[in-house]
């Protein structure tokens, strides 16, 4: 199904960031009318600059998602989101609790953001546990953010196995309301369940803007079709040059006609795959 | 008397430019099926609805069947078993997906 704007929009807020800028993403956000918002922040702490954001959402239909950093959730925070409109917080860590309780919260109203990276899928079936110790039934592993190059992380399908079986002696997540962008990391927490999404949604169901504005068919998938403040969001969603990198997105890459497992991972991360390649026609690294 | 609602959780929206496509057609006498003019989420499940489906949706506010064939029967050039048949059949299929229920 393809949609003339968004239901979800990513916002990574930027660490030092224009007030007067922020208000205006804000409302460029607001006149896409997505179904969802999710804003990230890096701060150590909740900022003037994300209330101000949150109160121009608070009486709209947008629910609204908050990611901040684990250290950020202290008393002051709780007060301050508190009646904000936000439908669902997570705190992100880097890593399984292994200090036995502390510093983490013991609460079910709030999940937990776990950006899986080379140095840390080993922890997630301990991860799960911490989760579940805690009274955490949310777990979310975020798209990876590309937008300035970095290495993407992928796991062989050796390591999918790894911890495929891994999770299985750990009991599996079950219990956990799990949301997982990355088609392999399904698999191994889903042996044998199809991927829910048909394919790669970049630029269909999500767009995504960067902290210095950039606004991208995914926060995996570096392509810029335009910055925020610049022209309108709404402008760059209703551009030919989306337009047509989501026509290439359609296709399913080249690289993988002949694969039989296309029918189910349908390409895999087209992000991913691009900056290995950089060309839509690669296949995701996953599949190596 | 059963009455239905629509699940809080479903985050959906209309899709005005659809819709105005859709109205054009409609003057012109085109078929609309199968245009989308809403879209529904939850859970992690899209659906996209079209016209007479959006109208369905939105009528799914505590009425009775009986309510919501009432408000239809104006608005579409149909017989009201065949609308009511076919209402009853989208509800059902919303409500196996969890985006509406039934209440007594």
């Amino acid at each position: 199904m393809e949609l003339a704007s968004p239901i979800t929009i990513y916002w990574d807020i930027p660490a030092a960031a224009d007030t007067s800028l922020l208000q205006r993403v804000a409302a460029d956000i607001l006149d896409c009318r997505p179904l969802m918002l999710q804003i990230t922040s890096t701060e150590p702490r909740l900022t003037e600059d994300i209330l101000t954001v949150l109160e121009q959402f608070r009486d709209s239909p947008v629910s609204v998602i908050l990611t901040i950093p684990l250290a950020a959730y202290d008393d002051s925070c709780r007060d301050h989101l508190q009646g904000s409109g936000v439908q669902e917080v997570l705190l992100a860590v880097n890593h399984a609790d292994r200090s036995g309780g502390e510093g983490w919260p013991v609460s079910g109203l709030v999940g937990i953001s776990f950006p899986v990276i080379s140095g840390n899928w080993r922890e997630l079936p301990d991860l799960v546990h911490s989760c579940l110790d805690h009274g955490i039934t949310r777990l979310v592993l975020p798209m990876q953010r590309l937008y300035e190059g970095e290495p993407p992380f992928f796991l062989t399908v050796r390591e999918q196995r790894e911890l495929a079986e891994a999770l299985a002696v750990a009991g599996g997540a079950v219990g956990l309301n799990l949301t997982i962008h990355d088609p392999f990391l399904w698999r191994a927490f889903n042996p044998g369940v199809p991927f829910p999404q048909g394919g790669c949604q970049a630029a269909n169901t999500m767009i995504a803007i960067s902290p210095d504005g950039g606004v991208y068919p995914c926060p995996s998938l570096p392509v810029r079709l335009g910055t925020v403040g610049s022209q309108s969001l709404k402008e760059i969603i209703a551009s030919a040059s989306k337009k047509e990198l989501r026509r290439k997105l359609l296709a399913h890459p080249g690289a993988c006609w002949e694969c039989g497992e296309l029918v189910e991972c349908r390409g895999g991360c087209r992000g991913r795959a691009y900056v290995m390649h950089q060309s839509l026609e690669g296949e995701d690294p996953a599949c190596w | 008397m059963q009455t239905i609602h629509r699940n809080p959780n479903v985050m959906w929206r209309e899709e005005t430019d659809a819709l105005a496509q859709v109205q054009e057609a409609l003057d012109r006498g085109d078929e609309v099926e199968e245009t989308g003019t809403s879209v529904l989420f939850s859970g992690g499940t899209m659906i996209s609805l079209n016209y007479l489906g959006t109208e369905i949706w939105k009528l799914c506010d505590g009425r009775t069947m009986d309510g919501i064939v009432a408000e239809l029967l104006p608005q579409f050039e149909v017989d009201e078993a065949v609308l009511r048949e076919d209402v009853q059949a989208f509800l059902d299929e919303l409500a196996a997906k969890g985006f509406i229920s039934y209440a007594e």
